[in-house]
């Protein structure tokens, strides 16, 4: 087994990791479904694969997870995960507004805020990591950003 | 808070950040002998672990509503923060501190709420 070694164009890496943050939202919401609809009370969810809509959250999860190791060619793992936690602002909102299920306290809305605003920071960072990850031989040096 | 839900949340977050570092390790390519095949090892050790935390997590939420499941993720960012600074020897920008500082609060804030 080999891997792809040849470096990513500038900005394309944040657009994979902004084509995983849609897939892992969408997969958590087909999941959430499918294990809703089936039911069960064991540890670990296998009853869940009856349900059709838990192989479309699988099918969801395997293209972020597609997404998920491009961007790790370059990116370092700790501002890729917290980039993409934006995940969790966009669950709790798409399962309010599209699941109608949980409403959201003023708290949470804070929490929500305060993780957008971290999204955006972290956005030039990346962009300008990878310009630096275009212009060094891939796994010279550990990351920096 | 339920014990079942907070020990299975718990490992849940445990294997998720081992899974990614494992993937991390099999992602960067490295001339030194021997790497590919420990890349290998490490690519299919990271698949079986972050399967484990899938339907560990499906479990979860097949019996727990998806507010008191999700503020589990927030532990993750943590844990992936000390494993990247102490163990891949990431280092980061003011501004990546900063940005990273307003999602851990932001989520706990989340968990809180």
């Amino acid at each position: 087994m080999t891997f792809p070694i040849a470096p990513p164009s500038p900005t394309r890496t944040l657009w994979v990791l902004i084509a995983n943050i849609l897939c892992v939202t969408c997969a958590e919401l087909f999941l959430k479904t499918g294990a809703t609809a089936s039911g069960g009370d064991s540890v670990l969810g296998f009853s869940s694969l009856q349900s059709p809509y838990t192989i479309v959250g699988i099918c969801f999860h395997i293209a972020g997870f597609g997404c998920w190791m491009y961007a790790l060619r370059t990116v370092p793992l700790t501002l890729a995960y917290n980039f993409t936690a934006i995940n969790q602002v966009l669950v709790p909102i798409a399962a309010r507004f599209i699941l109608r299920n949980e409403p959201i306290p003023p708290l949470r809305w804070m929490g929500i805020a305060l993780v957008v605003v971290g999204f955006i920071l972290l956005v030039p960072v990346l962009a300008r990591f990878e310009e630096k990850a275009e212009r060094r031989p891939l796994g010279g040096g550990s990351a920096s950003a | 808070m339920n014990q079942h839900l907070l020990l299975f949340g718990l490992l849940a977050e445990c294997a998720i950040v081992l899974g990614q570092l494992l993937l991390k390790r099999a992602m960067v390519p490295s001339a030194a002998r021997g790497a590919e095949g420990q890349r290998v090892f490490f690519f299919i050790l990271s698949i079986i672990i972050q399967a484990l935390y899938f339907f560990l997590w499906l479990g979860l939420l097949q019996n727990y509503p998806l507010s008191s499941v999700y503020p589990f993720d927030a532990a993750g960012p943590v844990l992936l923060v000390l494993v990247g600074v102490l163990i891949l020897h990431e280092r980061l920008s003011s501004r990546a501190w900063v940005a990273i500082t307003c999602v851990i609060a932001g989520l706990a804030l989340i968990s809180l709420s």
